[in-house]
């Protein structure tokens, strides 16, 4: 029997942004190098483009695995919120305790 | 001589590289929070194929994403002093600069008025050469101090530089690069799949959750009391589902349940076709039925179903069955991939479906359907389909997918 106590508000919320993170995290990356001239010559510069850069295949791999985790979240918090309003709504209890 | 070089780079995009890598160092930390705290109620209370893909995934993503907080939060903690570092050195730098461009050519002025001077034999120039050389050695003094100036600035934006390569550096060895996060990613992702998979077979029904009134429900019970009370609530809308109190005596759901499904789902094609319809709302309309018509037209379905064992209709959509494979190894997976499509197609057919088609017959069939759920336990779809393959004793179920046509006349879906 599927069970589920989460909020699912909460879940959906999660899911939209956990969907968001593999964007941010790829905006970030290229950003990052994109202005890393703005340290210098230092040594700092270089190794800041490989902190940001030295994981792109785990990185991209993330991406995916959270934009499916997202995916997954919303879809399940959304669709348990669509059927609990419905039958609450059709039972007349607007979706109170039962 | 040349110009000494200024102090590179732009502190103002450090500190916004900083303040970025720090929000989303931050963002990530909270979401790690928030997917700890998810999966943890998912694992005790989130019991469905959705629920365990869930977990699986956030198991896999969790410590990937709690590596790249930590790493971006102490990148950014690191470059806000190198921001600080260059702007105080460059602005020292761009001070002593401005110095060394004045001293400088006042210097080779002077230089070049005393050797004028010394070189001449008018004995009053030659008098002058002292002030020139004077003035000359003043602005000496004063375009080295600027590059012994510039030079600390030089000196000062290295050691920042230094501080912030080595922390950036240590950030490198955090195994993030390493082949266990990406081997973490790829191998939680293939044990996901199969869960992943049966929520994308499943579709919208592994979302379905269990009714929270059907924790209300009780063990025992009889038949007369059942319908009586699913009655009154379906009827006469008296009473409340938390009251409802069904007792859902499993001998006696069967059928009690049919009834309810079948009138739930049921259509009114006569109505249909007395007049045309103008309006949705007039379609509407026109597809309800009164209670009494739902209640005689789901016992008369019953009815032929088990005592004259009326097939149902054909299905629209077959299950994907495969032939079974000749060697005993693959065998297995066979019969597990073939449960899974049976106990998707059951699934569906035992909610979506008829929940989809009950909502077009307005207020009355929901709420039918709904007491239908109820007095039948609404069980494990997965376990329910997978014990009817064992069992071998039912024709492949279809999937008929929640797609807003008409399906009358209807399957009413598995009766347990």
């Amino acid at each position: 029997m599927t069970q589920i106590r989460v909020s699912p508000e909460e879940v959906a919320r999660l899911g939209a942004a956990v969907a968001g993170l593999a964007d941010d995290l790829r905006w970030s990356a290229d950003h990052t190098r994109d202005d890393a001239w703005a340290l210098g010559r230092g040594r700092s510069r270089p190794t800041l483009v490989e902190v940001v850069g030295d994981f792109e295949r785990q990185r991209l791999l993330l991406g995916r695995a959270l934009a499916e985790l997202g995916d997954v979240a919303q879809r399940a918090g959304g669709g348990y919120v669509a059927v609990e309003a419905d039958v609450g709504q059709a039972m007349g209890s607007g979706g109170g305790p039962w | 001589m040349v110009r000494p070089l200024p102090v590179e780079g732009d502190a103002g995009v450090v500190l916004a590289i900083a303040r970025g890598l720090g929000d989303q160092g931050a963002r990530l930390t909270a979401t790690t929070r928030a997917l700890e705290g998810v999966s943890r109620t998912v694992a005790q209370d989130w019991d469905s194929p959705a629920g365990a893909a869930f977990a699986a995934r956030a198991a896999a993503v969790l410590p990937v994403v709690s590596r790249i907080a930590t790493r971006y939060a102490a990148a950014a903690a690191a470059l806000r002093p190198l921001a600080e570092a260059l702007h105080a050195a460059q602005a020292s730098s761009a001070e002593a600069l401005a110095e060394w461009d004045d001293a400088w050519p006042r210097f080779l002025a002077a230089s070049e008025a005393m050797a004028a001077s010394q070189d001449g034999a008018d004995p009053g120039r030659q008098a002058q050469a002292a002030g020139h050389r004077a003035v000359m050695l003043a602005q000496h003094e004063r375009y080295t101090c600027a590059e012994r100036r510039n030079a600390a600035a030089h000196e000062l934006w290295q050691q920042a530089d230094e501080r912030c390569a080595a922390v950036l550096g240590h950030l490198l060895g955090d195994g993030l690069a390493d082949p266990w996060a990406y081997d973490a990613l790829t191998a939680t992702s293939r044990e996901a799949r199969g869960a992943g998979a049966a929520v994308d077979l499943l579709g919208p029904a592994t979302w379905l959750p269990r009714l929270k009134w059907l924790d209300a429900v009780g063990t025992a019970g009889d038949a007369v009391a059942l319908v009586a009370d699913a009655a009154l609530l379906v009827g006469y809308h008296q009473g409340s589902s938390g009251a409802l109190a069904l007792r859902a005596a499993s001998l006696a759901t069967g059928p009690a349940s049919g009834v309810l499904k079948r009138g739930a789902t049921a259509t009114n094609p006569a109505r249909r076709l007395v007049a045309p319809v103008r309006t949705r709302a007039e379609a509407r309309a026109r597809r309800r039925m009164p209670v009494l018509e739902r209640f005689k037209a789901g016992a008369r379905g019953e009815y032929d179903h088990r005592v004259h064992g009326i097939p149902d209709p054909p299905p629209r959509h077959p299950v994907a069955l495969t032939a079974p494979p000749r060697t005993l190894p693959g065998a297995a997976a066979w019969v597990k991939g073939q449960a899974k499509a049976r106990a998707a197609a059951c699934a569906r057919t035992a909610f979506l479906d008829d929940w989809a088609l009950a909502s077009r017959g307005g207020p009355a069939a929901r709420r039918m359907l709904v007491a239908a759920w109820t007095v039948d336990g609404a069980g494990d779809p997965l376990a329910s389909g997978a014990n009817r393959l064992v069992a071998g004793r039912e024709p492949p179920y279809q999937v008929a997918g929640p797609d807003g046509t008409d399906h009358a006349p209807r399957h009413p879906g598995p009766t347990r």
